[in-house]
């Protein structure tokens, strides 16, 4: 039961709300309560962010490795000029807890990925989408699903815009994009009127804060779209895909990690490939740079851990990441990254592969995120 | 008759976004209608056949061979994936 006491400071600032029969005292209390994870702190993150913390949404997490650029401030508001080359999280948090002082913002400047998360899910009560990608969007989807947490998806492009709820119970977005695309339009290819994604940021806060309260959320399992050349609004209802991930039982996403029995006081750095039980022991030593050396979206089509750097800019970017460390590398057959352990052999790191890549591990383990 | 919507980009290439066809092309089926329109329209062909492009029909998210009866509304979505 939530705590519906409340300072007066906070009768004050929620006033307008609080009289509001739909929220009231109790509902109030819910949105105290309540963890958002808001994942992108760009054209959708920020305006959602901004409603849900002048809301009352007790506790935002605010995830995003990028920082603030000068072309980002046409539809990222929270930002002004000042901000150019600060971390957007960082910024935007210190924003939001401007706006309101009475909540808990947490800024993690970081992208989201298989390594972070699982924990920063497991924490929150709802997921906000604000991303530009449908890799981001596959691992969201994934880890909601696993952790049974709703989350909202939205996208925009040129001067239109989606948004849906998915949660455990319904269609997931894998229902609704089987197939990861080559190549999406984003907004740096396309463009984007930057109300569009302020309106579809503010429907996520809206959405985001109708299911905390209880109330009916119009986007659940219904892909809402808004054209704002006509102001047209469409609903299209979704229904799950039988043949979805999400209709079968998950398995752990992070469950690859753990070292299958005898694997360990294994040598694990004698040969310059590793097969994949040397592999696991070399990824529970704490001193290791393990990196995936595939493109973005097939590491967040799945993964088994470590930084993402794409095979072409390994040689520029695994080094000053390294520091000196051991370096595990994979790919999807084990091709690319043993191209690239010899390259940064040949530069004086330790570079290790992984003899096969995800393809070459036990079978079993491999059902769990891919189609 | 079915009347058939186009959202986002693929309004281009029908005026309002939208047009009407007597009967489902044969077999039928969404996909059929997606070909018909893409034998008529090499550019609305290729639009239609990109990858994430979904169908609709009568506001309900359906798979490439559900079947389309007269009187139906068809509708094609471009992903919007941007942020
Ligand atoms: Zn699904």
């Amino acid at each position: 039961m939530a705590d519906i006491l409340f300072t007066e400071r906070e009768r004050q600032r929620y006033a307008r709300q609080l009289q509001l029969p739909e929220v009231g005292d109790r509902g109030q209390a819910r949105l105290r309560e309540a963890r958002i994870l808001v994942v992108g702190a760009g054209g959708l993150g920020c305006p959602a962010a901004l409603y849900l913390a002048a809301a009352g949404v007790g506790t935002l997490t605010l995830v995003d490795g990028d920082r603030v650029e000068l072309s980002n401030l046409q539809r990222q508001v929270l930002f002004g000029d000042d901000q150019v080359g600060r971390g957007k999280a960082g910024s935007a948090a210190r924003r939001l807890r401007d706006t309101n002082g009475d909540i808990s913002v947490t800024a993690v400047e970081e992208y989201l990925g298989a390594d972070n998360a699982g924990r920063l899910i497991a924490e929150s009560d709802l997921v906000l989408d604000c991303t530009d990608n449908f890799a981001t969007r596959y691992l969201i989807n994934d880890f909601c699903l696993h952790h049974r947490k709703p989350w909202l998806f939205a996208g925009v492009n040129r001067f239109e815009g989606s948004m849906a709820l998915f949660t455990p119970d319904t269609a997931c977005f894998r229902c609704l994009y089987p197939d990861a695309p080559e190549a999406g339009a984003s907004c740096s290819e396309a463009g984007v009127m930057g109300m569009v994604p302020g309106l579809l940021g503010l429907h996520q806060a809206g959405e985001a804060l109708k299911y905390l309260l209880g109330l009916t959320v119009a986007a659940r399992e219904t892909l809402v779209l808004f054209d704002t050349l006509t102001l047209c609004q469409r609903r299209l209802a979704l229904r799950p895909d039988s043949g979805c991930i999400c209709r079968e039982p998950m398995e752990d996403p992070e469950s690859t990690r753990q070292i299958p029995p005898g694997a360990q006081g294994r040598n694990p750095v004698s040969e310059p490939s590793l097969d994949w039980s040397t592999w696991e022991a070399l990824a529970q030593q704490g001193d290791v740079l393990l990196v995936d050396v595939r493109t973005a979206a097939e590491h967040g089509e799945f993964n088994v851990g470590g930084l993402n750097v794409p095979a072409t800019e390994a040689e520029s970017r695994v080094p000053p990441l390294a520091a000196g460390r051991i370096v595990g590398l994979y790919c999807q057959t084990g091709r690319r990254s043993g191209g690239v352990a010899r390259r940064l052999n040949d530069m004086g790191l330790e570079a290790y592969s992984l003899v096969g890549g995800i393809d070459g591990r036990a079978a079993g383990c491999r059902r769990n995120l891919a189609r | 008759m079915i009347r058939v919507l186009f959202f986002g980009r693929l309004g281009e290439y029908a005026e309002n976004g939208r047009m009407e066809l007597t009967s489902p092309p044969a077999p039928g089926t969404a996909a059929a209608l997606r070909d018909h329109l893409g034998a008529v329209d090499a550019g609305l062909g290729k639009a239609l056949a990109e990858p994430q492009v979904m169908v609709a029909v009568n506001q309900e998210v359906v798979d490439w061979d559900s079947p389309i009866h007269d009187g139906d509304e068809v509708a094609f979505l471009p992903p919007v994936t941007g942020g």
